[in-house]
């Protein structure tokens, strides 16, 4: 990096660390943004970049890390409050909305804008967010009466990056987009990252983090590539092409091509599908075919939210469906489990011991007549919390053993059942490397036992675990990896789609 | 500006029915006299509709308003009388106490649900305490301010429009309302704003406590004397009134001038049934059919406008 006067800096960020547990979201991080510049973070699941971002606008302390902004050092014992950085001039629009359903737009906008106050306090704030709207979105057809709830997300993602840009008494001088077009369509797109440069040729500067490649490269002017938590290049975008881009992220489209799409079926055992999809289309998804036999272990990747849960739902709901067919597209046999990896959303009874967590969806065969077997329950969650090592008595309270432990008694909630076939939605998110290792044993256990895994998951490197493994984006299939193929540069360069696309 | 559609009248719509069907019953209600008689009662609901619509923009629920009010009324049937001073301490003391209840529930993310029922248990104790079986004396000067008689418009109309006044002024017309509706709906992004969210907490419940003390002090001056079981009623009644004017449970969301409506729906149920010489024990039951209308009617809406997100 050339030395430059730091005054010349916006804003600098020196070694940011940051630990979420088991897991290394930031490893020493530094970046440098300037005035007049448009800097993007790019990086695969996981990379880090949202919680570089979420560290440098305040939401999340970092361990570790010095944060100069304009040239002035930033007392970083408690972190900076969002508060703090709108005062700096840093404003931040993040990827969960920060708007109230319940609010108007005009309200929403008051609500940011400190000089919306005393009589006619709507208008005021109507009158900047309409004019942010109208510079940044034209044609955007957003009214002032209209309540947050009742706007599409991509008119809230508008409304969102308008207010963001609103200021009262300090000048903007930078913004953080969070994915700020994922939501947006083309020409919303284009006009933002128009009305981004025309501000930055007046000095604003911004970061962006996407995953829309060709957008980077066509509008910022420097990328910083992000991976596993550190930074691992920095390059003016003049610099890059995609393909670059994309093997730094650890992607590459090299592959022993005979074995390109090649599906190698184990139809020569003789053994039946155990799920079968044809042609599968929803709202999420387009055009999916999969096969899973009894013994495989399946693979769902790409990057995230791009389909992969909604197939997992869709195949869940079909088994367990009173309906014959709800999806005819879909063929599933045999029964089925669910291993969730939102675990405190969607996996643990968060009031309940680890036995009954575990024992949960087994209670009917553990009961004669309707009469719950303690014995037995005792026996069944004894033996499986053994074989999962799980650190914590079975009389504990849940909650009180770590994440990792949590999701091994998920784990056994699921596969105690006896299902034929075991759903994991992203089951290793957030757990340490001994009880990955762990589950991936347990899987591979209770496939080579005949049943079937299908696994959606966001690390690349647990691909090798699997059979088979199916590349999502968009909600279609783009990929298809087995045998050699299996490896995490063609899962990344695969996750980005066709230079043609985003 | 502020779009006021077909739906959000339905509170109104109703109130206006059951008016006309009142005064088809009996006609001598169309006069001064018969509509001071058919609301003075809607009064002190109307009060507590709006401190429980305070709680419910917080996206809470206050489960403890009834034996509130009741307190009030017993302070104000036996305190007030003799010492104004003491009294006036006390219903400080009451609204305080709200507020505190407000920062525990947020401070401790506990379940609003929890600490109000647990609250209504407290406020009834210390009012039997005070008051073991109905007796004292309300005040003439309480009594007189709320059967204020002006010329031409009734008394209980003046207030219960001045009511809706101010709730809609507090909540929607004012930009710290915004910021409070704001609180319940989506706690985070009014704290990355910049607001305190626990000041917010504070000034909705502080507020509720305030509307339950004139809740208290208007129902006195219809009851005239004290007793701690007064205004139990108050709670889920308070809860219908809201609801039917227009308010949902998911915080934030929440109509002042509806809720004033609809307290003013929920007592002319009851008076409608008399006129018809039913059995006041059908009374509540009505009033649950007109909620679970109310609740049809926004499903109604939500298929008639497709609930179509503006595109």
């Amino acid at each position: 990096m050339s030395p430059r006067d730091d005054s010349k800096v916006r804003l600098r960020a020196d070694n940011f660390s940051k630990s979420f547990g088991a897991t290394r979201a930031l490893s020493d991080v530094s970046i440098v943004v300037r005035p007049n510049e448009l800097v993007g973070i790019a990086g695969h699941n996981g990379a880090g970049k949202s919680t570089l971002l979420r560290s440098l606008a305040g939401l999340t302390k970092p361990d570790k890390g010095r944060m100069q902004i304009g040239g002035n050092e930033i007392e970083m014992k408690d972190g900076l409050t969002a508060g703090q950085s709108r005062n700096f001039g840093i404003h931040t629009v993040y990827q969960e909305l920060s708007l109230c359903p319940a609010l108007r737009v005009d309200e929403s906008a008051a609500v940011v804008l400190e000089d919306a106050k005393g009589i006619g306090w709507q208008r005021k704030a109507w009158k900047k967010l309409e004019a942010a709207l109208n510079e940044i979105f034209p044609g955007h057809g957003i009214l002032a009466g209209q309540k947050i709830s009742d706007l599409s997300i991509a008119k809230r993602q508008m409304v969102e990056i308008a207010s963001a840009t609103l200021t009262s008494n300090r000048e903007l001088e930078l913004l953080m987009l969070d994915e700020p077009t994922s939501s947006l369509d083309a020409d919303a797109t284009a006009t933002l990252y128009k009305w981004l440069r025309k501000r930055s040729n007046e000095g604003l500067s911004a970061i962006v983090t996407t995953h829309r490649l060709n957008e980077m490269l066509t509008h910022l002017d420097r990328i910083y590539v992000m991976r596993d938590g550190k930074i691992i290049a920095e390059e003016p975008t003049s610099a890059l092409t995609r393909e670059k881009l994309i093997a730094l992220m650890g992607g590459s489209h090299e592959s022993d091509s005979s074995t390109e799409k090649v599906v190698l079926s184990k139809a020569s055992t003789g053994e039946r599908d155990k799920v079968s999809i044809s042609g599968f289309t929803n709202n999420e998804l387009k055009d999916i075919s999969l096969e899973a036999k009894a013994g495989e272990i399946i693979g769902l990747v790409g990057l995230e939210g791009h389909g992969q849960r909604a197939l997992l739902e869709a195949i869940f709901r079909t088994a367990t469906s009173r309906t014959p067919s709800a999806y005819r597209a879909i063929k599933v046999q045999g029964n089925i489990a669910y291993v969730s990896g939102d675990r405190v959303v969607a996996g643990i009874f968060k009031f309940w011991t680890v036995g009954e967590n575990i024992s949960a969806s087994s209670l009917k065969v553990l009961s004669k007549i309707g009469w719950l077997s303690r014995n037995s329950e005792k026996k069944l969650v004894d033996s499986w919390s053994k074989r999962l090592e799980i650190r914590g008595a079975v009389t504990a309270p849940i909650v009180s053993l770590s994440g990792g432990n949590q999701q091994k008694a998920l784990m056994a909630r699921s596969i105690a059942t006896g299902a034929d076939i075991i759903l994991l939605d992203d089951p290793t998110r957030g757990v340490d490397q001994g009880t990955k290792e762990l589950m991936y044993a347990i899987l591979k256990e209770e496939a080579a036992a005949g049943r079937t895994v299908i696994w959606y998951s966001t690390e690349n490197e647990e691909l090798i675990h699997c059979d088979r493994v199916y590349v999502l984006r968009a909600g279609e299939i783009v990929e298809v990896l087995e045998g050699d193929d299996r490896d995490e540069a063609r899962v990344i360069a695969a996750s980005f789609g066709a230079a043609g696309e985003n | 500006m502020s779009k006021i559609n077909f739906w959000d009248g339905v509170p109104f719509y109703f109130l206006v029915i059951l008016l006309f069907i009142v005064i088809r019953l009996e006609p001598n209600a169309l006069s001064y006299n018969g509509f001071n008689l058919l609301l003075s009662a809607a009064v002190p609901l109307a009060f507590a509709a709006m401190a429980q619509m305070f709680i419910m923009a917080a996206g809470d629920i206050d489960l403890g308003l009834g034996t509130f009010v009741g307190l009030v009324n017993v302070i104000t049937a036996i305190v007030l009388i003799h010492h104004i001073f003491y009294a006036t301490l006390i219903y400080a003391g009451m609204i305080l106490a709200y507020v505190l209840l407000g920062l525990l529930v947020h401070n401790r993310q506990l379940p609003s649900i929890v600490v109000t029922l647990g609250a209504s248990f407290v406020w009834l104790g210390i009012a039997i305490i005070i008051l073991p079986s109905p007796a004292g004396e309300v005040p003439a000067y309480i009594i007189n301010f709320f059967n204020w008689s002006p010329p031409i418009i009734p008394g209980p109309v003046i207030y219960l429009i001045l009511i809706g006044l101010i709730g809609n002024f507090v909540l929607m017309r004012n930009r710290y309302g915004a910021v409070l509706r704001g609180s319940g709906s989506n706690a985070d992004a009014i704290g990355r704003a910049g607001w305190s969210v626990a000041k917010t907490k504070a000034i909705l419940y502080g507020l509720a406590g305030l509307f339950g003390i004139l809740s208290g002090l208007s129902l006195s001056a219809i009851t005239t004397s004290g007793d701690a079981n007064n205004g139990a009623s108050y709670v889920l009644l308070s809860i219908m009134a809201v609801i039917i004017g227009g308010g949902e449970f998911s915080g934030g969301l929440v109509a002042p001038a509806g809720a004033v409506a609809g307290a003013a729906v929920v007592v002319l149920i009851g008076t409608v049934l008399t006129f018809l010489n039913v059995s006041s024990d059908y009374q509540i039951g009505a009033q649950g059919l007109i909620l679970i209308a109310t609740l049809a009617i926004r499903a109604v809406r939500r298929f008639v406008t497709g609930r179509v997100k503006v595109k």
